[in-house]
């Protein structure tokens, strides 16, 4: 070690060049700034020559110190960014495919039932609707009778009924698969007070099958008590709706028919939402699509759950959910819903 | 119904001359009026051009044995043809003559051939080859004082007609003849209904004819007595017109009964009356038992309620449903007895269903037919129809009346027609309308009038029933579609999101839903009815659990209810092995059926309800490993534990899980070794395992594949609630793993539930304290089941179940030296829970 500390200073400087220079990464870096410029490294260890110094050497030692330490700073630091310009380019150079079958978890999938049901829910509860259910073996009572179906009348014949036997060993009534969602009407008229808004979406069964019908099958059901409800109501709630569910301004129509529970009573068509009505494969080229039944409640449901037809009015309507599937999906055939096969329902992923 | 556009055309006259609407725009007019048209087909197109031949000579074909040459004068020339048919007729009859150039029905057109050596110019035809008939065992042969060479299409109108299928509803049975479609469409159209010309002669009474003993079961009863009849082949153009009905010619007295019944909507029956015993009909209640056989030679054997006609002896027709066989009429008829009755519909609906029947007389029956002027007359059409075309001359009738529906009086209040159509229409228009449709209006109260339906519409009993007609007649088109109802209802809506399955609403059940979707799930909507058969397979000795059982099922469609999801998620994991063999991981989320329990909660329909089934929600997973094997995730039970859990967890349940017992009830559709229960709180909500191999080898499944089932009992589960906030970890943990050594028979769910009982004694649960150090931060952080070895270095019959088990201390750091204590203290309390079971349990 010379005498003359500033020469040891030029020294350091000149070694810890060369340390900088061969330092290959930060760590190594870190290193050589630890051994030259740590609490106790070699050029930090060169203040405590301040004190043998006479004070007036003291001075240019000291400026000589601060000018050195400054400078390693320097190179120190413009290694360390040539460093990690290096690393980063390093970085940048690595190459992949990403092109390649990609890595995916198996997505699962909602039947298309269900996501036709949410689609529907959603946009009747966003209209204030309440959405109720009830059970699929139902009293022939709140199937038919209540709801103005007469016993030993043909319109009991427009439904093709499952009827169940009883119970063993009871003596109750014979009981039947509801054929229709409209028992949820009578009771949510017999639970509820009006206003009544609700849907009922829910399975329903009839003894038919082929490639438009199943055993089995879901409807939904519209229901509406207040004072003062006309057919204009009823008009303008479906036509919020098909509007608001295929997410595009369509019309609806009425056209006069029959329904036991309603009266007077209409069939309702949407214009056709795949060509807007001016007529496609979908529609058959009528630009318009059969979708259900409506009405007004008839006075005969009003009073068999103890309501005044004279205080109250409402509407009610329903259609299927299933075809209304095969509407928004394209399936061709409504067995395919039912069987399960894989390569169907994963093409509805949730 | 199907009804023709001539006859339409017939009954209804504009009075300024005009014809009616074109084929589409009259359909859309009808199915406007709430008769929807089904569809629509148009006959006799290139018919225009077939003619009335005069046979002018007939001789052999010199090569063929079978034809025959026939010279045809065709009003202009002389034809020579060519026609195999045995019955051309003499010369100087008429036949239908197709010439060169025609095309017929069929597709085919005529050219001029040579047919084995003689050169055919054109065509006899038969019925069927013009698709007016169904006879085609000969050809045509028209009246002969028709004259060679004018159109057939002019001399029988409805050759060429328009016929619509028109799909009636119930309520509407004035609408299943012609004149009730031709009653709308007046009063739609604006044109008058013109009713044919109706007999009107004086006859005399005959007070014998007809005995009315049942007068509750009919109303009025016409009988009209013939003589002189001449029983034949009806004439073409009445042919024609039955055929394009769909209905068969028989002869001319029945052609004319189904004439009248297609215009008037009327059944009526026509009697030979030579065969009834005493020429006379009583109308009375069969005795039990007694046989009768009907037209269709079917014998039946009548009950004390079926209402029969009877001649003085015994029954000859089944009342409004069908005639007897014996006293039909046929060509040898020449007494007849024509019955026009109305009979009450409940009852021949009763009768009809209970003796197997459905026909075109019953059919309108027991909707209701007209019992008044209707009856009136479509009984003197008849009357008028059989004298013209039978020769026959009636000798007189009698009239006998029983109970007769009442005639309602119904109040219409303009006001609210107006209120519920949601329309303006004027009190003018809704009378017109009415009145248009046969109501008598009494309108001297402006607000309320008082309204009488006419007879052939039973369906017009009250106030809507009249606003549904204005509506109909008025249309829908201008129907505005604009809300008068206030457009929000909080009182309902507030209950919007509750319709539950237990404990979970409607929501969570749809979370509970995507729960399995997210898993890599596929949803399956599984049909409800299942086959008993399967069923028992599936619940092996516990039996089918009292299922409901249907009267009616499908075919082959399943016998009663499901009890059970397994069958249906089987059946179509079948399918997807057979049909493409990839992996199968369904879910379904649905009910399940079966008596006891019923499921009738609070409220008005609670009474009644306890008569119903208990309808259950289950959830249920299926997976089937893939037949190639290239499953990314391996198909075992663990899998559906896993899943089961984390459906739970996404509900904000907490699941665990617990071995089965032996005897555990429920389970019979599980591997006995393979298989495990779920539990929230302590309470089983649900199972899982390999289905058991009898079950796999009946669906035919091959055996190498596993076959996972799991389920939730989704209305068991306790009410989520939301998960309580942790606060995070600010020190580390500390793990310890602990290894150790255990017959194979102890589920790794009992050694984890020892370490916990173990740790919870050693180690206060409820103690807070957060400088505490703790296994598993209190339950928070499982304790992990993390190897399961066997095999090498471990005996048979025992396993080397590798743990992990985490400490740590709210606020601050552990030492080694204090957790070491608690694991050994944790660990020597688990060995001594788990030594009563399995005394050589030790740490490895």
């Amino acid at each position: 070690m010379s005498d003359d500390p500033q020469n040891e200073l030029s020294a350091l400087e000149a070694a810890f060049g060369q340390e900088v220079e061969q330092a290959a990464d930060e760590d190594a870096l870190y290193a050589v700034q630890v051994k030259y410029l740590g609490k106790k490294g070699l050029v930090s260890r060169m203040r405590s020559h301040m004190g043998k110094l006479a004070p007036e050497q003291r001075k240019s030692f000291g400026q000589a110190y601060n000018k050195t330490k400054t400078a390693l700073e320097g190179v120190l630091a413009a290694r360390g960014e040539a460093l990690a310009q290096a690393h980063r380019a390093k970085r940048l150079a690595q190459r992949e495919d990403l092109t390649m079958l990609p890595r995916r978890r198996s997505g699962g999938s909602l039947h298309p039932i269900t996501h036709t049901r949410r689609r529907l829910e959603a946009v009747f509860r966003q209209m204030g609707f309440d959405i109720v259910d009830g059970p699929h073996v139902e009293h022939e009572k709140y199937n038919f009778d209540d709801l103005n179906i007469q016993a030993e009348h043909p319109a009991r014949d427009m439904q093709d009924t499952f009827f169940t036997k009883g119970r063993p060993g009871s003596d109750a009534d014979p009981l039947v698969l509801r054929t229709h969602t409209s028992p949820v009407q009578i009771r949510s008229m017999l639970t509820r007070r009006p206003p009544v808004r609700l849907v009922a979406p829910g399975t329903v069964f009839r003894r038919d099958d082929d490639a438009t019908h199943s055993p089995m099958f879901h409807q939904i059901e519209g229901l509406c008590i207040d004072k003062g409800v006309g057919m204009a109501d009823l008009k303008a709630t479906l036509y919020r709706f098909v509007s608001a569910f295929f997410g595009t301004e369509l019309q609806v129509r009425l056209r006069p028919s029959f329904f036991p529970f309603v009266e007077p009573g209409a069939e309702f068509d949407m214009q056709c939402p795949f060509c807007g009505g001016d007529g496609c494969s979908v529609c058959q080229r009528v630009g318009w699509i059969e979708l259900g039944g409506s009405g007004m409640v008839h006075p005969a449901v009003l009073e068999a759950v103890n309501l005044d037809p004279e205080v109250y009015t409402g509407w009610a309507f329903g259609f299927g959910i299933d075809r209304m599937a095969m509407l928004l999906y394209g399936v061709p055939d409504l067995r395919l819903l039912f069987e399960g096969d894989v390569r169907f329902l994963e093409q509805f992923p949730c | 119904m199907l009804i023709s556009r001539t006859w339409l055309e017939e009954l209804l006259i504009d009075p300024q001359g005009g014809s009616l609407p074109g084929d589409d725009e009259l359909g859309d007019a009808i199915t406007s009026l709430g008769l929807e048209i089904e569809a629509t087909t148009r006959y006799g197109e290139g018919l225009e051009v077939i003619i009335v031949g005069e046979v002018r000579s007939k001789s052999p074909h010199p090569k063929a044995d079978r034809l025959g040459v026939v010279e045809l004068f065709d009003g202009k020339e002389t034809i020579t043809v060519v026609c195999g048919a045995p019955n051309v007729p003499e010369p100087g009859g008429k036949v239908a003559f197709a010439p060169v150039g025609a095309t017929l029905p069929g597709g085919l057109t005529l050219t001029a051939r040579e047919v084995r050596g003689v050169k055919s110019h054109g065509m006899i035809c038969s019925e069927q080859e013009l698709e007016i008939g169904t006879d085609h065992d000969g050809i045509l042969v028209l009246p002969s004082q028709w004259s060679a060479g004018e159109r057939l299409v002019d001399l029988v109108p409805g050759i060429v007609d328009t016929v619509f299928e028109v799909g009636i509803t119930p309520n509407r049975p004035d609408a299943l003849g012609h004149v009730g479609v031709a009653r709308d469409l007046a009063v739609k159209l604006q044109r008058m209904l013109t009713v044919p010309p109706l007999a009107e002669p004086k006859l005399p009474p005959l007070p014998d004819l007809v005995t009315l003993e049942a007068p509750e079961r009919c109303g009025r009863y016409y009988g009209f007595a013939f003589e002189g009849a001449h029983v034949k082949a009806s004439p073409l153009a009445t042919r024609v017109r039955l055929h394009r009905l769909g209905l068969r010619a028989i002869n001319n007295v029945v052609d004319i009964t189904n004439l009248v019944l297609m215009e008037w909507g009327q059944p009526l029956h026509a009697f030979d009356r030579g065969k009834l015993a005493e020429g006379r009909v009583v109308v009375r209640l069969a005795k039990a038992a007694e046989p009768m056989t009907t037209l269709d030679e079917q014998s039946i054997e009548l009950r004390d309620e079926d209402l029969v006609i009877a001649d003085a002896q015994e029954p000859v027709a089944l009342a409004g449903v069908m005639g007897g066989l014996e006293s039909g009429v046929t060509t040898g008829s020449v007494a007849l007895l024509l019955e026009a009755a109305w009979f009450s519909p409940t009852e021949v609906r009763r009768t009809a269903r209970h003796h197997g029947y459905q026909t075109d007389s019953s059919y309108r029956f027991e909707r209701g037919v007209d019992y008044g002027p209707g009856l009136a007359r479509a009984a003197s059409r008849a009357l008028g129809l059989i004298e013209k075309l039978t020769g026959a001359r009636c000798i007189g009738r009698q009239v006998v009346e029983g109970t007769l529906p009442p005639v309602p009086r119904i109040v219409l209040r303009p006001d609210r027609v107006r209120m519920v159509l949601g329309m303006q229409v004027e009190d003018s228009e809704c009378e017109s309308i009415l009145v248009g449709l046969g109501v008598e209006v009494d309108a001297s109260d402006a607000a309320a009038w008082v309204c009488r339906p006419p007879s052939h519409r039973p369906d017009l009993t009250r106030e809507e029933d009249l606003i549904e007609e204005v509506m109909r007649i008025h249309g829908l088109d201008e129907l505005p579609a604009e809300p008068t109802m206030p457009t929000a209802h909080w009182e309902s809506a507030a209950t919007g999101l509750h319709e539950p399955a237990g404990n979970l609403s409607r929501l969570q059940q749809d979370d509970l839903v995507d729960a399995f979707a997210a898993q890599g799930l596929h949803e399956m909507v599984g049909l409800a009815f299942a086959n008993p058969e399967k069923l028992a397979r599936v619940h092996g000795a516990d039996g089918i659990p009292e299922p409901v059982a249907l009267t009616n099922p499908m075919r082959g469609g399943g016998d009663v209810l499901r009890t059970h999801l397994l069958p249906g998620m089987l059946d179509a994991g079948a399918l997807n092995v057979a049909r493409h063999g990839r992996s199968v991981r369904l879910f379904e989320v649905g009910r399940i059926y079966r008596w006891g329990d019923p499921v009738g909660g609070e409220g008005p329909t609670s009474a009644i309800d306890q008569q119903l089934p208990h309808e259950a929600v289950r959830a249920a997973i299926l997976l089937v490993a893939s037949r190639a094997g290239d499953d990314r995730e391996p198909v075992e039970g663990r899998a559906a534990a896993g899943i089961l859990l984390d459906a739970l967890q996404y509900l904000g349940l907490s699941g665990s899980l617990a071995p089965a017992a032996p005897d555990e009830k429920g389970l019979a559709h599980l591997h006995p070794g393979i298989r495990a229960t779920v539990q929230v709180g302590g309470v089983q909500v649900g199972s899982f395992g390999a289905v058991h191999p009898d079950l796999v080898e009946a669906w035919e499944i091959p055996e190498e594949l596993a076959v996972i089932y799991g389920e939730l009992a989704v209305d068991a589960l306790p009410a989520p609630t939301p998960a309580d906030f942790v606060a995070l970890p600010r020190f580390p943990a500390t793990n310890r793993d602990l290894s150790l050594d255990l017959a194979v028979e102890i589920p790794a769910a009992d050694v984890v539930a020892a370490l916990s009982d173990a740790a919870a004694q050693t180690d206060d649960a409820s103690a807070e304290d957060p400088a505490r150090l703790s296994a598993g931060d209190r339950g928070r952080e499982p304790i992990q089941v993390v190897e399961d070895y066997r095999g090498k270095g471990v005996e048979e019959g025992r396993r080397a179940l590798l743990l992990r088990l985490a400490y740590r201390a709210q606020q601050r750091s552990v030492t080694d030296t204090e957790v070491q204590a608690l694991h050994d203290r944790i660990v020597q309390g688990a060995l001594e829970r788990l030594r009563t079971r399995d005394a050589a349990a030790q740490p490895r």
